[in-house]
């Protein structure tokens, strides 16, 4: 039986002239594999590092919301982020898995091993500024992620408690325009010339007239690194927010 | 014939390499792979004797078509086993049977080892044993029946396992320790 089943196959393999596929294929399936884990990481670690900026920028500290816990953290939340990083992680994990040794791994030390990964590299992201940068340059040129903004920056818009939050849409000598994520348009009394069309802000004041706010305090809707950066009315640096 | 002979005591390894020179080189491995391969395909599977033959040509071709992609890091048998497994389970997922294993596939040594192992008494007739013990086999999961299958009556040790069907050493022990304890209460 041994020798008829070998002799057989190797007639078949002559026969059907079989050849073994080259090396080249299995080396190159091998190097995809891995060249789509690596940029499943690197662009987890983009993610992390915009929720780095998000998180860290996003004044919980000052905010005068007289909202709890939860609703700060569904405005704060970098939800789209968040997102992309769990996608480009499973994309991670599933790449990792089908290279050749993958399967010795323990499936909870991959995920942790690409969190990690991904908060170290998103970290030096952020701390060069890449993580503002990138989320920024979203906002100017996607509208979708504009439309994905906007839940979470309603929320932040109430002019009786004194806080409205938008984008710029106008800079005059006088005035500046913003409309405000939910669409309503509101001038702002000031001479000041460091905010740019198509800026998000935050602005704290007082409602003086249905589309006109007195505003004590406008700054960018993302905190900057250095306090200087804050600009407030008036070229000054931003004091501290008045308590509700 | 001398210079046969030789081939016949060549590592696996060397056999793979000497088979990608020349593929009459194959029939070697073929010899010594094909019994052993034959018996663990009619463990994992409810096959008859000439299909699982037919699979076996089918699984020593896509071997040889792969023999380039066969990492020395893993010793041949595990991956040969890998294939064999893998081809397998596809071809009863194709005819959505599911694998039996039938009482003649225990010989009395494996029938020992596995008494031993799962704590039964051999007092009882070893006919009756031998059913009993496949009848428990067969109800319990697939995935901890192959782990079993591969432990004592292929004889592998855990990282044989763990590169056979692809799971990490400490998932193999995990399966193990749950099967023999589906095992135990299915024998009771």
């Amino acid at each position: 039986m041994t020798e008829q089943i070998g002799q057989k196959i190797i007639e078949k393999i002559k026969e059907a002239h079989i050849k073994p596929k080259p090396r080249w294929e299995f080396l190159l399936k091998n190097y995809v594999v891995w060249a789509i884990f690596a940029i499943a990481i690197f662009i987890g670690s983009l993610a992390t590092g915009v929720m780095i900026f998000m998180i860290k920028h996003a004044e919980w500290e000052n905010h005068p919301l007289e909202e709890g816990f939860f609703q700060q953290v569904l405005i704060n939340l970098p939800f789209f982020w968040l997102i992309i990083l769990i996608i480009f992680i499973v994309i991670a994990f599933y790449n990792l898995k089908h290279t050749k040794k993958g399967y010795k791994y323990n499936p909870l030390f991959i995920v942790l091993a690409s969190i990690i990964i991904s908060i170290i590299i998103g970290s030096i992201f952020y701390a060069t500024g890449g993580g503002e940068k990138l989320e920024d340059t979203f906002f100017r040129r996607f509208p979708f992620y504009q439309n994905m903004m906007r839940p979470q920056g309603r929320l932040l818009i109430n002019p009786e408690a004194g806080r409205i939050a938008g984008v710029v849409v106008e800079v005059n000598q006088e005035y500046i325009t913003i409309k405000d994520f939910r669409g309503g348009l509101w001038k702002i009394v000031t001479t000041t010339d460091q905010f740019i069309v198509g800026q998000r802000v935050r602005v704290f004041g007082k409602m003086m007239q249905p589309k006109q706010f007195e505003a004590d305090i406008m700054k960018p809707f993302f905190q900057h690194t250095r306090p200087s950066d804050n600009h407030c009315l008036n070229n000054q640096a931003c004091p501290p927010l008045p308590m509700p | 014939m001398a210079e046969n002979q030789g081939l016949g005591q060549k590592t696996d390894n060397e056999l793979v390499k000497l088979t990608l020179k020349n593929q009459e080189n194959f029939l070697y491995l073929v010899n010594r792979y094909e019994q052993k391969l034959l018996y663990f395909i009619l463990r994992i599977s409810n096959v008859s004797i000439e299909e699982a033959k037919d699979l076996l040509q089918e699984i020593f071709i896509k071997v040889y078509q792969n023999l380039n992609d066969f990492d020395p890091d893993l010793k041949f048998s595990s991956w040969i086993y890998r294939i064999t497994r893998n081809h397998v389970i596809s071809h009863y997922r194709k005819n959505k049977n599911k694998p039996t294993l039938l009482s003649s596939e225990i010989n009395e040594e494996t029938l020992n080892n596995l008494a031993s192992e799962f704590d039964i008494s051999q007092a009882i007739d070893q006919k009756i044993l031998r059913q009993n013990i496949t009848g428990v086999l067969n109800e319990i999961d697939d995935k901890y029946k192959e782990v079993i299958i591969l432990k004592y009556f292929e004889e592998k040790n855990y990282q044989e396992i763990s590169d056979i069907i692809k799971k990490p050493a400490g998932t193999v022990a995990t399966y193990l320790n749950r099967g023999k304890k589906q095992f135990k209460e299915k024998f009771k």
